[in-house]
Parts: C-alpha cells; structure tokens; sequence
C-alpha cells in the first residue's frame, strides 16, 4: 500500500517496507537540498534529529544501500531535491521543508513500521 | 593532482611557481602571502562545500563527458536546472564568503567555448571542439582552478586592436610553429589570478578583418614561461596583514582579488588553443561568455547583499535603532533589492535554451538585465547600510585604539551602544559593513561581467523595440 501525508512542511510518502524488522535498526539515507537560501539551520536540524534517535538509526547517504527510508531535509518550500531526484525509487520518503516538526515526532514516524501502516 | 580539499588547493598551488609581483616585490609563496590568503580562503570554499552533505547537491554535478560527479565549476550546464542551480550555489557560497569567491569566471569561459567551439568546427570543419573536450576533461578529473581572461587593456578605444600604436594592447598571436603558436599581450582585472593555475584567454570583443591575430581562445598554465602577474591594490588592502577588526572580513578577500597578467611570448601548444583566427565566431564567443557571467550577478551579490543587510541589521540593534520605522522600512527595501536582483539571476536561468552543442545557455536580454540592475542596486543597498549605520562607519577608531592601555578604556566607553553588547562586537559589526560597502567593492559591482554600457548596447540588439512599437501601433489602431 502507499499513504502520502503532510502539513508544517512535512511530506511522507510510504510503500510496503521491510528495512530493520531483523535488527531493530532501521537504515535512513540523508538527502540535503544545496541549501542556497534556506529558512533554518538544516545541520542543526539533523543532529537534534539524530540525537532524539540514537541507536535506533543508522543514518546512510542515498548511495549506499539497503535502506528503506529517505529523510530528504529542504531548506525551503521550493524543496529543489524533490524536481531532480525521483522518490519513487525508494520505499518510504519523509521531507521537511521547516523546522517546525519536532525531532522525536520526525524520528516517531521514520520508524513507523509496515504494520501500522496497514490502518 | 586531483584537487578535493582545502589542503590539496593549497598544495596545488604552492607547487605551482607562479610569478607574482605585489608592490613592486615578487611574492616568493603565494599560499603564505597575506594579501593573497583571504582570496585563497573564498576559492577554496569552491572546494570545501562541495564534500559537505548539505551543499553536495548544488556543488556537484555529473559530468555529460565521463559521467563522473565532478564539482559544479567545472561542468557544462546540461538543462534549465543546472542553469538554475549555478546560481543557487552561487547565493549559498556567497553567504559564506562575503566577497567573491572568484570560480565562476573560468566556469563561464569553459561554458562558452564548449557552445561556441562545436559551432566554429561546424562552419569551418576545424577540431577545436574535440580537443576542447579532451581539455575539459582534465579539467574535471584534476579540478584545477581557471582564470577567464577575457579582458585587454585596450588602449586607445576608439581603434580596433590592428589600428593600435602599440599592437600589444589586445592579446595577439605573434608566431605560428608547428607545434603551436607565440601569444604576447595582456589581460586585465584577471579575478582570482594570483590563485589559479590556468588561464583561458579569449578574445575582449568582436573581431574584423585584419584582427585575425587577435581572434585567439588557447589554456595556459600561469607557470609557463612569459606569463607575470600583477596583483591590484585595492581599498584597505592592508588593512587585512592585521588580521584584525579593521579588516572587517579578515579571513575572506573584499573582491576577486584581481591581477593584471602580462604575457611575454608565451608558447602554447596546438591541443590548447581552441580559436586562431575565426574572427566570424568572436562575437559570439563574448557574448556568450559575457550572458552567462552577468547570469552570476544576481546569485553571488544577491549572497553577499544578505550579509550586509544582516550586518546593517545588527549595527542598528547594537545602537538601539532597530525597532524605529524608518530602519525598518530601510531594511524592507534592502531586502527587496536584493530578492530583486536574484530573480533577475533565476530568471534569465529558467528562460535558458538549448545550444546546438547540447549544454544550456540563459536568456541573453534577461542576463544582461540582471547584470545592469546590479551596477545601480549594489549602490543603492550600500548607501542604505551607510544610512543606516552611521557616520562611525567612517570615523571609527583603529582596533589597537580599543586595545591600547592607555586609550582603550576610552574607545570602549564612548563607541559603546546598547547595554549586554561589547564595543568590540559593535566594532566587528560596522568594519564589516565598511568593507562590504565602499572603494573596490563598490566598483566591482559597476564594472564587472562588463561595464553597463556594454548592457545597454545589448538592450539596443536584443530589446525588440521594433515590435514594441507594432504592437503600440496596433493598439492604437494606426494603419500607416
């Protein structure tokens, strides 16, 4: 199945995913857009994430594999990233436009699993 | 060497012996020369951002030749979106810098010959383009740096380069051997010269008949033989051997960082020379490469614009002026000033075209229009940041004043603004927005990518007055 949701500048886009149901540890890959003029500090941004996930994470870059999840960080609206790459390669895409989505709720639905997305 | 880091730039550079007079002395190390680091600083950052996660994806971009990730400045733009993003990385880099960084000179000659070469090998089935892109090549596995040295001296401007008393005053080739070809003459205002490693002449205008010599596009490396350069003074240049407050931007340069480079019969081989006498292709030649640099302006002032209205921000809040109405409307319009011009940068990009080679070129009339807008508004925000900063911008005591035991306590007391902020920062503040904001600075901003008549003469060719008054008639409804 495939859900989209958004709202404070937050899009999730989900297919069936299965990265991590052995391990506990799920795999994002880190997608930044080039940051010409963005409206928040996007690395600080990160790391609060990554510090309100901890090891529960193994952060990865788009070119490595066996990840499920993409957590695309934009610096705008404009959200370049989201014209150039395509998303649907990969199972499940979160993107943040804002820095208004809390990191423990960001990090709350990067690990949504399959099953609660069956609803 | 492939050039990645910081370190590998420097290193690059040092190992290159380059020879460079400042003030009438020969700089021994470039990358040691204090005049010279601050420029070396901003181009470097061309290079650090480019392995930052944040930044990769507009510092990088796959190469159409080889299909590698190269950095950004040396790729052939190959549809509206990378038009798009060279200026986005331009705001961004310049957000970093507050000053020119310098790359995007060689970036835009590389841009233009790779259009323009494969239309002169069209027309006149020479190999220019073949071995432009074996040139290309290296350039984006070894990521060097390259000067677009466009400009001559031009002496007398009212006569074409043939008709000069001095036939050095336009780059010229004076022999042709069979290996290559002998280039003596000069190139002004050569931005980011005293840290590059080649240089890229090109033809300063349009050829005629009996300019032959004058057409010549070839590499050189600022090593070979015959090539001096020049390094320009520049408002408080020295200023910057502090390292101090007084510089106001002490680690990144105020402008390009320009050089005048002397070529003494320099002998370049033929696999480097990419034009020799095609005179009928020199007018496209610098129209391209002038469209896709004024393209620049609205993207790199647009960046370093944010940071003076930021500084002018702050110099009001230090002195307890920030919540008046007219900073605030002062503000407001530097703002749109400087939204202003970067819309003109998007937008002659998002009007770009495909050339016949395949890479993108921006809409000539809009780039110009961006470039011209820049020659008024840099000036305008300028005076805006001198308005709103105040007369101290102008009187303000020396750093060693503030740190002098005797008159220090003095300088802290009386340039001191609102409570809970140091004299010291309000210093930083205001030496920032004084070197942002005068002398070179200023004048970079009229006469780089070219002086705003040569806009305006744009305007005359591609402003379509002709339909204009069509289309006025018609309205109107005038039938004669």
């Amino acid at each position: 199945m495939r859900r989209r949701r958004a709202g404070d500048g937050l899009a999730v886009d989900k297919r069936n995913l299965t990265n991590g149901a052995e391990t506990g540890i799920k795999k994002v890959a880190l997608k930044y857009c080039g940051g010409c003029n963005p409206g928040f500090d996007r690395v600080a941004y990160v790391e609060s994430v990554k510090s309100a996930a901890g090891p529960v994470i193994e952060w990865v870059a788009l070119d490595d594999e066996g990840f499920d999840t993409v957590l695309l960080i934009c610096g705008c609206e404009t959200a370049c990233p989201r014209r150039s790459l395509d998303f649907s390669r990969y199972r499940q895409s979160v993107s943040i436009k804002n820095d208004k989505v809390s990191p423990r709720d960001l990090v709350k639905i990067l690990l949504e699993s399959e099953e609660a997305n069956e609803d | 060497m492939k050039i990645r880091t910081k370190e590998d730039y420097i290193k690059s550079l040092k190992d290159q012996k380059v020879v460079i007079y400042y003030n009438g002395e020969l700089v021994e190390d470039r990358t040691a020369f204090p005049a010279f680091i601050p420029h070396i600083n901003s181009a470097a950052k061309t290079y650090e951002l480019a392995l930052l996660p944040e930044n990769e994806d507009l510092l990088t971009a796959t190469s159409n030749v080889t299909g590698k990730k190269i950095n950004r400045f040396t790729h052939i733009h190959q549809s509206v979106d990378d038009l798009i993003k060279k200026v986005q990385m331009l705001r961004l880099i310049a957000h970093e810098t507050a000053s020119c960084f310098q790359r995007c000179v060689g970036f835009d000659a590389m841009n233009s010959l790779y259009m323009t070469t494969y239309e002169i090998d069209e027309k006149h089935k020479t190999k220019y383009f073949e071995r432009f892109v074996e040139y290309l090549k290296k350039i984006q596995e070894e990521n060097f740096m390259l000067v677009g040295g466009m400009t001559d001296p031009k002496g007398d401007r009212s006569k074409r380069p043939s008709q000069q008393a001095d036939p050095d005053l336009f780059t010229r080739v004076v022999e042709k051997r069979k290996d290559g070809i002998v280039v003596r003459g000069a190139k002004a205002h050569q931005t980011g010269a005293v840290n590059s490693h080649e240089i890229m002449i090109m033809p300063t205008q349009a050829m005629g008949e009996g300019d032959e010599a004058y057409a010549i596009v070839a590499a050189i490396p600022l090593d070979a033989k015959g090539v001096t350069l020049i390094f320009g003074r520049q408002t408080n240049d020295e200023r910057k051997f502090e390292c101090g407050i007084d510089a106001g931007n002490c680690e990144f340069g105020m402008v390009g960082g320009e050089a005048l480079v002397v070529l003494e019969d320099v002998f370049v081989p033929w696999e480097r020379v990419f034009m020799c006498g095609e005179i009928d292709f020199t007018g496209m030649l610098v129209e391209r490469f002038a469209t896709l640099h004024r393209q620049n302006y609205g993207g790199c002032k647009g960046g370093v614009s944010d940071i003076v209205i930021g500084a002018s921000a702050l110099a009001a809040q230090y002195q307890g002026t920030l919540d008046a109405s007219h900073i605030k409307d002062k503000l407001v319009e530097m703002l749109h000033l400087a939204e202003t011009v970067y819309s003109g940068s998007i937008a002659c990009s998002a009007m770009g075209s495909k050339t016949k080679s395949g890479a993108y070129y921006p809409d000539p009339l809009l780039a110009n229009c961006t470039k011209h807008n820049i020659t008024r508004v840099i000036y305008d925000i300028s005076r805006l940041a001198h308005d709103i900063g105040g007369g101290i911008m102008a009187t303000l005591p020396f750093d060693k004043d503030l740190r002098s035991p005797v008159v220090g306590k003095y300088v802290k007391k009386y340039m001191k603004g609102v409570e809970g902020v140091s004299t010291e920062t309000r210093m930083k503040i205001v030496r920032l927005l004084e070197n942002m904001t005068g002398g070179t600075a200023l004048v970079e901003s009229m006469h780089g990518a070219g002086s705003p008549q040569s806009q305006r003469i744009m305007y005359q060719r591609l402003g379509k007055l002709g339909q204009k008054m069509k289309m006025a008639k018609k309205i109107a409804k005038i039938d004669e």
